[in-house]
């Protein structure tokens, strides 16, 4: 079996398998043919190429036939819920030494077992270590359906199989659900999924629609142009679809299930399946599960999301002030931004709707006013940037993702959640300089004045206001901000300063940890930026490296590489002497940081913590190292010679 | 005899454990219930009385095993019920149904008549000796697990009744297969006992009705139907001539209805008793065994409620009829009258379950009751 995960997006995997000789993508769909002995019972896949999968075992009996499917069941391990422990415990060591029988016949990389639904962490823990010690590469889920009246049971369940067995083991959904709830399932960790709701719909009389089903007979107009629903009047249609055995309406609804799954392969593509989720919220069960995630499985989560993505973000409900993403930058921000020791003013400004915020009316004017003042004491400015939900996002990284690639509906109201996370985030930045105790100048009025002085009381400070009563961008307003920085630069004395430099130490130490910055760029560095082109970095005349204007993440080379592996961040190692081809495999991947993220520039080292390289993570860094196939980075620069990169 | 355990058999003695310590306290002296009611006696449709007793209850079920995976008989049972509390339950019974007539008598006693510790040899001999004084009693009928079926205990019965009057022992065989009977029901008795107590009671004249469970815990409903009517063809082979098939109901304090709390576990369809009936009737027509049958019948506890035996909300009342009717006229073509729109989807979830080993399906019946 080959597998190759082509996209992750949290526990959604977008991926290419091949098993002997077909080759399938997931996630995808299960189909069922027929339950007679000598048919064919389950096709897998959805496009074309489809795999045969023989019925399951009775969980009591584990009668199993013997007919020959490219995935063959091996086993049914019953577990379910109110089953006792003890019993499921006990029952299971008879089921492992049949599936040890069984694969003696079947190779495990074709061996699928069955799993019914349990949290108990005893159980899931001797599950799970069965399932990895045969190293079974499919596993079904069967009784999953109650599951969908207690979201906390069902994410629980998912979640922790997906914690617990390497990522490449493909978990398949033999219990059907509504095509509704099959993008967070997929979000969860669901790679295939029982089109068997389309049937039982049909059964039901009902007609399915991206959002959902409605009653066939109730329908007084066509909603639908597919190829069955296109030529007929509604009243035909309807005559239509229930005669011969509902066969059209069976159709029709198909193509709705399907294209779910399409869209959400196609959202995994594009790394961010997260938006589609919640563009699917049509049910409770995804609006329960969305939060629940959000608030229990953070750091799951959030180390399977890609750090750096160029695609827009559109916060478009509360749900979304939580996504990974948001928290992820949150956390950066508060544990990898530190206001330096020589900044005497913050300034705080509103945010703008145009990204990056350099680029925005109002913050060029601010930019303006900031400029006007004498060179060198600029270097004494910290300008923060208020805002929902990141929170707070310091000049430095405004053009990191999701800081420049966010958008949410502008009406100057704030509901009490956004606030209490706004507040939140800009007092914990700003006791980062409670030691310099700089003076902090709030530009902002309205909404944004009232957080500043919700963070003044907590903070027990007092800032300067110099826009309140007018807007920020007011000439009055500007001229007050102009005088009061005058004023309170005054008498400091003139402070050298490389904004580049500060730049690209901020940036590194986001990306790589605080302090980082300044052993990757212990020298003054000056960048170059052309419009809607990434960024240069030069040292003297010489290029030294390059930051991507659509992600804001600065990019690895390997004499960087060559300082992070020395601070032994954000690297993997591998057997080995050196790089061959551009893609590192998991299976040569023996440790990692665990701090790594899809999309995070990566060094890679071998046993002797030699640099081979530089690249781009695929996965979280403990996926790496579980997983036993597929990709794990993408090689960007190799080093030619390995005693000249002796990092140790 | 040695009673083979199944695998449940440590959970169900805990739930049961449970489910006694809230047992409902019964009236020694009182019966639990009583009534007339239409049945399909050996002579034809006749009126029947039945007499529920409050009784020790089923030694099987009380004991370490835990009794059967589906039986909450025990609830309505009381502890220290002598002979003559069972004596005073049964002639209160008579009393009460006085003037009314029937041809035949039912004891239940949530166990097995038989068994002496449930129902003592006087207490047993002197509630025949009633029956025997009703002249118009044809049938009477008992129940009792296989193990008590012994002939010395049928002839002191035999020899008190009228010799017109006819005993008929029902015995819970659930299924011929041993493995479901073992495992999914935790019976403790195997296929050849039954066979053998059905020998001892024939050959003292005595009839046997064999009780069978349809859809057994951990079994798909399909599976169920092919286990209902084998074991009904097995039970007739066996010297059986009445076959009673009992969709299995939820009862409280049992392993099913923990699985039906957890939505792991749906009683039966009528379009399954419809499919088992029909299909048995044509079976037996096939191996020529029609002169070996006097009567089928099921008579569900619970018919037509969630708890029960259910298709769905627009033809629950009409399937309950029919199987009923059936019942009386033994006429398999009565069912052909039950028509529905759920049909299909039973079909439907009949194969899905098969496939899927997903025994929570039913969770999307709710879609078409709201149509």
């Amino acid at each position: 079996m080959l597998f190759d995960l082509l996209d992750i997006s949290a526990n959604g995997k977008y991926a290419k398998v091949v098993i002997n000789d077909t080759s399938l993508v997931f996630p995808t769909l299960l189909t069922l043919t027929s339950t007679k002995e000598n048919d064919i019972n389950w096709l897998l896949g959805d496009s074309g190429k489809t795999l045969s999968i023989n019925l399951p075992p009775s969980s009591l009996t584990q009668e199993v036939s013997n007919k020959k499917t490219t995935i063959q069941f091996v086993a049914n391990i019953l577990m379910h819920e109110p089953l006792q422990v003890s019993f499921v415990l006990n029952n299971l060591q008879k089921t492992t030494a049949l599936i040890a029988d069984r694969l003696k016949i079947v190779p495990p990389e074709n061996a699928l077992v069955m799993l019914q639904p349990n949290i108990n962490p005893e159980i899931l823990d001797a599950v799970t270590k069965t399932i990895t010690k045969y190293k079974i590469r499919h596993v079904g889920i069967t009784n999953f359906t109650p599951l969908l009246n207690t979201p906390r049971k069902a994410l629980e369940f998912i979640l922790r199989l997906r914690q617990l067995l390497p990522l490449d083991t493909l978990l398949y959904l033999f219990s059907p659900v509504p095509h509704t709830v099959v993008p967070i399932l997929s979000y969860c960790g669901v790679d295939a999924f029982n089109s068997g709701y389309v049937r039982l719909a049909t059964k039901s009389g009902l007609y399915l629609t991206a959002a959902g089903a409605l009653p066939l007979t109730q329908l007084s107009e066509k909603i639908c142009s597919c190829k069955i629903c296109a030529d007929l009047p509604i009243s035909d249609l309807q005559k239509t679809l229930l005669e011969n055995n509902a066969a059209g309406l069976d159709e029709h609804n198909m193509l709705i299930y399907q294209a779910k799954v399409r869209e959400v392969r196609y959202a995994l593509k594009q790394k961010d399946l997260r938006s589609y989720v919640e563009q699917n919220l049509f049910d409770t069960f995804t609006a329960t599960a969305l939060r629940l995630l959000d608030s229990s499985w953070t750091d799951m989560l959030i180390s399977r999301t890609a750090t750096w993505l160029s695609t827009p973000i559109y916060h478009l409900t509360p749900l979304s002030y939580y996504r990974p993403a948001v928290q992820a930058f949150q956390r950066r921000v508060r544990e990898r931004f530190d206001i330096l020791p020589y900044k005497k003013i913050v300034v705080i400004f509103p945010c703008s709707a145009r990204k990056p915020y350099s680029f925005s009316k109002s913050h060029r004017k601010f930019l303006e006013v900031i400029n006007s003042l004498p060179k060198d004491k600029q270097a004494y400015i910290q300008q923060l940037i208020l805002t929902s939900p990141l929170g707070v996002i310091p000049r430095e990284l405004e053009l990191v993702y999701p800081a420049a690639h966010y958008d949410i509906p502008v009406t100057g109201l704030w509901s009490e959640e956004e606030k209490a996370i706004a507040v939140q985030q800009l007092t914990s930045v700003l006791l980062k300089a409670r030691k310099q105790k700089p003076i902090v100048i709030a530009h902002v009025s309205d909404e944004y004045l009232t957080l500043c002085q919700e963070a003044e009381q907590k903070l027990k400070t007092t800032f300067v206001y110099t826009a309140a009563g007018s807007k920020p961008t007011a000439f009055q307003a500007l001229a007050n901000l102009k005088k009061t920085l005058l004023a309170k630069i005054a008498d400091s004395p003139p402070h050298q300063y490389n904004k580049d430099l500060e730049f690209v130490r901020a940036l590194s130490d986001y990306q790589f940890g605080l302090g980082i910055g300044e052993k990757l760029f212990p020298e003054p560095v000056t960048l170059k930026q052309k419009p809607n082109q990434n960024i240069f970095l030069f040292k003297g005349k010489n290029r030294i490296g390059v930051i991507h204007h659509r992600t804001g993440q600065l990019m690895l080379t390997v004499p960087m590489g060559m300082a992070l592996a020395k601070q032994k961040k954000y690297y993997l190692k591998l057997h080995g002497e050196e790089l061959k081809g551009s893609t590192i495999f998991a299976v040569g991947v023996f440790e990692a940081d665990p701090e790594i993220r899809p999309s995070d520039g990566v060094v890679i080292l071998n046993e002797k913590d030699e640099l081979l390289g530089v690249g781009v993570a695929s996965l979280s860094g403990s996926d790496m190292v579980s997983m036993s196939s597929g990709r794990a980075a993408k090689v960007k620069t190799k080093v030619k010679s390995l005693t000249k990169a002796h990092s140790g | 005899m040695e009673r083979p355990v199944g695998m449940f058999s440590p959970q169900i003695y805990q739930i049961r454990k449970t489910a006694l310590i809230s047992r409902k306290a019964f009236a020694a002296d009182k019966f639990i219930a009583s009534w007339i009611e239409k049945d399909r006696l050996l002579t034809g449709i006749g009126n029947a009385l039945v007499v529920i007793l409050n009784s020790p209850g089923c030694q099987w079920g009380l004991g370490s095993e835990g009794g059967c995976s589906m039986c909450g008989y025990s609830n309505e049972t009381s502890e220290g019920i002598t002979a003559e509390n069972l004596v005073a339950q049964f002639t209160q019974a008579l009393h009460a149904n006085a003037g009314k007539k029937f041809q035949s008598v039912k004891i239940f006693n949530s166990g097995s008549f038989l068994d002496e510790k449930e129902i003592p040899r006087t207490a047993q001999e002197v509630i025949f000796r009633h029956i025997s004084e009703i002249p118009s009693v044809q049938e009477i009928v008992i129940e009792s697990r296989p193990e008590f079926v012994i002939a010395s205990a049928l002839k002191r019965l035999t020899t008190i009744l009228q010799p017109e009057q006819i005993l008929e022992v029902g015995i819970g065989l659930e299924s011929s297969s041993d493995q479901i009977r073992i495992h999914n029901i935790n019976k403790g008795f195997l296929f050849v006992d039954f066979q053998k107590a059905v020998a001892i009671a024939l050959a003292q004249k005595v009839r046997v009705k064999t009780y069978l469970l349809l859809k057994p815990p951990f079994l798909t409903e399909k599976e169920a139907i092919t286990d209902a009517i084998q074991s009904a063809i097995d039970a007739i082979k066996a010297g059986s001539r009445s076959i009673s098939i009992n969709p299995v109901n939820i009862q409280t304090g049992t392993l099913v209805s923990a699985l039906w709390k957890a939505g792991l576990y749906r009683s039966p369809w009528f379009w399954s008793l419809k499919t088992v009936i029909q299909t048995l009737w044509k079976r037996i027509a096939e191996e020529n065994l029609t002169a070996s049958v006097d009567r089928i019948v099921s008579d569900p506890s619970g018919a037509g409620t969630q708890k029960g035996i259910h298709n769905c909300r627009l033809c629950n009342r009409t399937a309950s009829k029919l199987v009923k009717e059936y019942s009386l006229q033994q006429d398999p073509a009565i069912l052909n009258e039950l028509h529905c729109s759920c049909h299909s989807l039973w079909k439907e979830l009949l194969e899905q379950e098969e496939a899927t080993r997903d025994f929570s399906l039913h969770f999307f019946e709710r879609s078409i009751n709201q149509n």
